[in-house]
Order: C-alpha cells, then sequence, then structure tokens
C-alpha cells in the first residue's frame, strides 16, 4: 500500500491532467471499495460493476475534491450514493416483478455468494434496516470511517452521525440477539420432534 | 476519536462478517484505465485546481490542503518535454462563507494569531459545523517572519526551504521588507492530520460545547515554502513566493489577460489584471514558472494599486532564472 501523502501528490497529479496518475489511485482504492460495495449489494457481480463505475466516476469529478477530510471518504461518498440508487432501481425492479407476476430469479453461484458476507445473524439484521442506515453502519464499522468523514458524506454534523450509528448499532444487536433466541427455540424444538 | 480499532467495540459485529480477504478478488485497474483515457481524449472536460500554492495569509494564503474548485473556459498551459501539463491558469472561485460567518472565522483566526510567538506553528479547530462547512476542519497559522534579509537566508538553510534569492533587479522605490519561511503543513489523508482531527474532536466532545475554541502547537523542521515581500509604500508590496511541487495552477480572473512568455528558455504565464477592478488580493500583475529540475514553482505578484507594467515584471523575474539556475 501507498503512503497517504503520495496519494494526495497523485491527485494533484490527475487534476494537473495526467491521466496515468489514476492507476495509482485505482490500485489502492479498488479493493476496498469493492468491498464497501459488495457488503452493499450483496452481489459480486453487481459490485465489481459498481466498483468499476464509481471510479470512473471519481475520475470525472476529481476536479471537485477538496481534502477537508480525506480523499478516501470523498470516494466513499460517491460510492455511497452510487449504491444507494442502484439498490433503489433494483428494488422498483422486484415491485416490477411481482406486478407481473415473474418469478425470481434463479438461484444461481452469485445467489450463494451473497450468503458469504455476512453470517446470518448479522445478515437478517442488516437486512432489517434501511439501505442507507445499513451503509452508515458498514462505512463505520467495516470501513472504519470517522463520524466526521460520514457527516461529509451525508451532509450532516458529526454529532448528529454519532447518533444515528449508535442507534443503528443498538437496533442491530437488539436483532442478532433475538434472531440467535429464535435459532436456538428452533433447534430445540427440531431436537424433541426427532426424540419423538 | 471515533475510528475504530482492531478487537474494538465493533469486533462483535465483525466476528460476524467475512473478512475482505476472503471476497472473491478483482482487479479493475486495465478497465478503469482505458475508460478514463477515452475521457480523457474528450475535448469537453478540461478542468484543474490548484496544488500547493503557499501564500501571506494576510494578502492571500491558499494551503495545499483547501484544495479549492476552479473551471476554466479560457487557460493557458504549459507541457514539460514530457508532454505533462506543469502550468495552467484557470478561473477560481472559492466557497466563499456568508459575510456574518466569515468574519467569525475571522475573529477566531486572529485571536490564535494574536498568540503566536517567532517560529510557532499553531494547528486550530472550531467545534462549529457551520463555519466547519467552508473549508479545512484543521487550520494552521505561523509566524516565522525575518525582517533582516540575512537571517531569513539561514533560515531557508536550515529548514530546506526552497532557494529563493532578492532579484537584482527591483522596480524603482520597492524595498526588501520582510522574508517568510513557511513550515510544511499537514494536509490531506496524511494521518498526523486525522490524529490531529481526533484529538481536536476528543477535547471538543470532552468540553460539550463550553469551548469552542482548540488549539495544538506543531513541532516543525523543514518548510516547503519561502517567501519575500517588498513594499513601496502603505499600498504598495510585491510578492515573491518559491513553493516546492509537482506544478501549478495560477487563478486567472474572469476578464483578465493570460499569455505565456519564454525568459532565458524559462517558459512562464503571464496575468495582466490591469483592466480589471481588483480587489487588494489579486494585484494588477502577475507571473509564474515551474523549475522542472527543482520541482519549485515560482510566483511574482503585486497589489491592486500597483502601477507596474509587464516589463518591470520581466526585468524581475529575468534576474530571479538567471540566479536561480
Amino acid at each position: 500500500m501507498t503512503t497517504n501523502i503520495s496519494i494526495e501528490e497523485h491527485i494533484v497529479a490527475v487534476q494537473l491532467g495526467e491521466v496515468e496518475a489514476y492507476r495509482f489511485i485505482v490500485e489502492s482504492f479498488q479493493r476496498p471499495i469493492y468491498v464497501y460495495c459488495y457488503r452493499l449489494l450483496r452481489n459480486a457481480e453487481e459490485a465489481e460493476d459498481a466498483a468499476q463505475e464509481i471510479l470512473i466516476k471519481a475520475y470525472t469529478s476529481i476536479q471537485h475534491y477538496k481534502a477537508r477530510v480525506s480523499f478516501s471518504a470523498w470516494l466513499y461518498r460517491i460510492a455511497h450514493n452510487y449504491c444507494l440508487n442502484l439498490l433503489k432501481r433494483r428494488q422498483r425492479l422486484v415491485r416490477l416483478q411481482w406486478f407481473l407476476r415473474k418469478e425470481d430469479a434463479a438461484e444461481g453461484p452469485e445467489r450463494h455468494l451473497e450468503m458469504t458476507a455476512f453470517s446470518p445473524p448479522l445478515d437478517q439484521a442488516l437486512t432489517s434496516l434501511a439501505p442507507d442506515e445499513r451503509s452508515l453502519l458498514i462505512l463505520h464499522v467495516f470501513d472504519e470511517l470517522t463520524y466526521v468523514e460520514i457527516g461529509e458524506i451525508k451532509g450532516k454534523s458529526p454529532d448528529a452521525i454519532k447518533k444515528k450509528i449508535g442507534r443503528l448499532k443498538q437496533k442491530v444487536r437488539k436483532r442478532m440477539a433475538k434472531w440467535e433466541e429464535e435459532e436456538m427455540w428452533t433447534d430445540h424444538n427440531q431436537m424433541i420432534d426427532t426424540q419423538i | 476519536m471515533d475510528r475504530s480499532q482492531p478487537n474494538d467495540r465493533h469486533a462483535d459485529l465483525k466476528y460476524y462478517a467475512a473478512h475482505p480477504d476472503h471476497l472473491p478478488p478483482i482487479d479493475l485497474t486495465d478497465r478503469v484505465m482505458a475508460k478514463v483515457r477515452n475521457l480523457q481524449s474528450s475535448p469537453k472536460r478540461f478542468r484543474s485546481m490548484k496544488r500547493s500554492s503557499v501564500l501571506l495569509t494576510a494578502i492571500i494564503l491558499t494551503l495545499v490542503a483547501s484544495a479549492t474548485a476552479y473551471a476554466a473556459a479560457e487557460y493557458i498551459q504549459i507541457r514539460n518535454a514530457k508532454g505533462k501539463v506543469v502550468m495552467r491558469t484557470a478561473q477560481y472561485w472559492p466557497p466563499i462563507p456568508p459575510d456574518h460567518n466569515r468574519t467569525v472565522l475571522s475573529s477566531y483566526d486572529e485571536q490564535v494569531r494574536g498568540t503566536l510567538k517567532q517560529g510557532q506553528l499553531v494547528a486550530y479547530y472550531i467545534d462549529n459545523p457551520t463555519l466547519n462547512a467552508y473549508g479545512n476542519l484543521v487550520k494552521f497559522v505561523y509566524k516565522n517572519e525575518f525582517k533582516d534579509y540575512d537571517d531569513y537566508v539561514q533560515e531557508v538553510e536550515r529548514t530546506s526551504a526552497p532557494r529563493l534569492l532578492q532579484p537584482e533587479r527591483m522596480p524603482k522605490g520597492y524595498q526588501f521588507s520582510l522574508g517568510q519561511v513557511v513550515p510544511d503543513l499537514i494536509y490531506g489523508d496524511d494521518p498526523k492530520r486525522i490524529e490531529l482531527l481526533d484529538r481536536f474532536n476528543a477535547r471538543a466532545t470532552a468540553s460539550k460545547g463550553k469551548e469552542k475554541l482548540f488549539t495544538e502547537e506543531l513541532h516543525w523542521k523543514t518548510s516547503g515554502t519561502a517567501m519575500l515581500i517588498y513594499q513601496k509604500d502603505e499600498k504598495n508590496f510585491l510578492y515573491l513566493i518559491a513553493t516546492k511541487g509537482i506544478g501549478s495552477t495560477m487563478t486567472q480572473p474572469k476578464g483578465a489577460k493570460a499569455e505565456q512568455l519564454t525568459i532565458d528558455g524559462q517558459d512562464l504565464i503571464y496575468i495582466d489584471n490591469r483592466n480589471l477592478d481588483t480587489k487588494v488580493s489579486e494585484g494588477k500583475n502577475k507571473m509564474g514558472w515551474f523549475n522542472e529540475k527543482t520541482n519549485v514553482v515560482y510566483s511574482l505578484s503585486d497589489t491592486a494599486s500597483s502601477d507596474l507594467r509587464k516589463q518591470d515584471f520581466i526585468a524581475m523575474v529575468k534576474s530571479i532564472i538567471e540566479q536561480s539556475k
């Protein structure tokens, strides 16, 4: 990995018109952006396409980058907005499919991969959140962005973000605990059934 | 601050997530680069942004960290032998806070500046999201001024600042007033800057709104910018600045003329604001050039009431270029 200063130097070089300097930025950020997309979209193929589009979009907007917090926070803002738009489109498509009474897509290998980003307790707890909330939590917990950085992404104060994320963590932990209780209960019943 | 650490309070959540290394591998580099090369070859997009011009705060202070938006309708650009753009002009519009906020920001700045002693570099943070929306969350002030030219030269050597010596030819009436050696500042993604911001945030949180201004003195050893100021009278100054960098964008106000010149083999840009109703910070003339051998960007500018002409600037710059070879 590279030093942060050298990333800054490369950003400036791109801003000055040196296209090839962007290679360094792509190499530095493609993986974390892809992983973020993967966790949010839960689909490897979509995440790969999304990461590619986000990096291209970042290139076309790089002149607007302001080093107020960090380049990565700026990049995550693009990723956050892109993925949320994608999820909205996906929801609309699901509604349309329901209306047309079409069958859902067959469960292929990607469907299986969707389940590997998170284990079931966390997976179902995150699913219970709105996409925007899920993204905030992923940015904070897994991508380790600060409240200030997430505040920049959302255009809100760090304090407001801190409170929001605090509530989301509480909600997710509660859901996970409930899920585990229910799972134990189910397992227990299955055991009784088996014995009978 | 709230940046998570390994085995931190999120460990219970992370336990249920796949490690990033276990997720499918990807390599988008070639695909993305192919796209951006196509985009670059499209003639419609060409914008620019300043990198690292550091000027005297009292006059013009645009720090590297305060990256600002630019758009250029008509511009000049200078390429080096390899075809890389090293100098360009661009129109400039900084995000300007409303008057009231600007006054409050200035008052904080003056408050911290008033406490400075010679050689000090101080970072400060204002616990106010509205004010922070207009620029860097962490702001810097410094005082490292030399009224004696020999002391200035000594400081340039001590701090490895860019070599910037007095021009041999000066316009009539202008005399050396002040030399400044600007401390290297931390900016962008520098971990030290993030840590600094974290410390400020922790202090602000602990204060629970009782305090609004937080300061921290920083130790510094090296400099990336040297500056010489010449004065004729109360209104007429000349600012000569040398900054380590990889290129530069010069502000070209709307309506100003810009042209490319070559002096002793050195390409440079001249911006003529003389027909404009300029503010103090803009001045009437400006010249800038990039010494690729030393990676130093130079700029020379005057003030709004200046009656200097292009020929005066050419004479000064010629003598600077000669001695910086």
